[in-house]
């Protein structure tokens, strides 16, 4: 017996909270070259997505995300590579998923 | 099946009259048989408003959004079919790990309640007794290995950590004797490994089918 998600609607739902995110992260990183933020909070959002991304199918979002989690440990933080790396999760969170490791039954 | 562009659904607060994407909004918690988008400029949801209009609103919302709506806290399995299933309790701060999660737990035949935060997982255990709880470990204020602690005090339930912190069988033993996990699931979670887990702590010839 096979067993299936609605994976249509949690894609959509996945890219949907992606933007959000994304747009969160921008704005954390603003605040961060403000001196009005310190670096774990960037950290924290990198880390959720880490765990997130691989398991809607999108293993390069846990890649990209786990770099952005490293480059936020620098001291100075290396804004232009988190912005890059920012852009890199965004265009991932938009390619087809690869799905989650099924449930398929023989 | 054609996969229809996501569209923003875009609302005036009812309250404020200040307008907003709903689809991109956090959701209430208040204790209804649904949660609601909250306004981001007065803070109120739609939980208030009439029935009628309640619906009307539902009406026309994505079907994203609609996902998102089920109740975080309840004290009761969520299906009517599931009433007679082992309860799996999930608890994490990220929406998308609980939503991909619940359908996934629920799929295997077991009734699977959620909670965003360890407090509520706390509150909850209260009323039901589940078979298995299955933790992030990371969480704010308190977190899913303190949650561990808290649960193996009082419950005979199984804990389950999830950790793209340790990864690897030698933290697996470290997290087990420290916290007194059962066991231990890495993130991003590979769900062929979580219903190995589910199906060790809870046979399959308990689950509906």
């Amino acid at each position: 017996m096979t067993r299936q998600l609605d994976w249509t609607v949690l894609r959509e739902h996945f890219r949907v909270r992606l933007r959000a995110r994304m747009a969160e992260i921008r704005a954390i990183v603003e605040r961060i070259a403000a001196g009005q933020t310190p670096a774990d909070a960037l950290a924290l959002q990198f880390h959720s997505l880490a765990g997130i991304g691989g398991t809607y199918g999108y293993p390069a979002v846990t890649e990209l995300a786990r770099r952005g989690e490293e480059l936020c440990q620098g001291k100075p933080l290396a804004l232009d590579a988190i912005h890059e790396i920012a852009g890199a999760i965004a265009r991932a969170g938009e390619a087809d998923s690869l799905g989650p490791k099924t449930l398929t039954a023989a | 099946m054609n996969v229809k562009e996501t569209e923003a659904y875009v609302v005036a607060c009812h309250h404020c009259g200040h307008v907003a994407d709903a689809a991109q909004s956090q959701l209430c918690n208040c204790l209804g048989k649904e949660r609601t988008p909250v306004c981001p400029h007065c803070g109120q949801c739609l939980c208030k408003l009439p029935a009628a209009q309640r619906a009307e609103f539902w009406r026309q919302a994505p079907a994203a959004l609609k996902l998102r709506r089920k109740p975080q806290r309840s004290a009761v399995p969520l299906s009517p079919a599931s009433v007679f299933s082992p309860v799996v309790l999930l608890v994490d701060d990220d929406e998308e790990i609980r939503l991909i999660g619940e359908q996934v737990i629920e799929k295997l035949g077991y009734a699977c309640l959620t909670a965003d935060r360890a407090e509520t997982a706390l509150a909850i255990l209260e009323t039901v007794q589940p078979r298995v709880v299955i933790t992030d470990a990371l969480m704010p204020k308190v977190d899913g290995r303190q949650l561990c602690r808290l649960i193996k005090m009082s419950s005979d339930a199984k804990v389950v950590i999830m950790t793209s912190l340790y990864t690897g069988i030698r933290y697996k033993n470290e997290a087990h004797k420290e916290f007194g996990a059962d066991e231990y699931l890495a993130k991003p979670i590979d769900f062929a490994q979580l219903q190995a887990t589910l199906e060790r702590f809870i046979p399959p010839v308990e689950s509906v089918q």
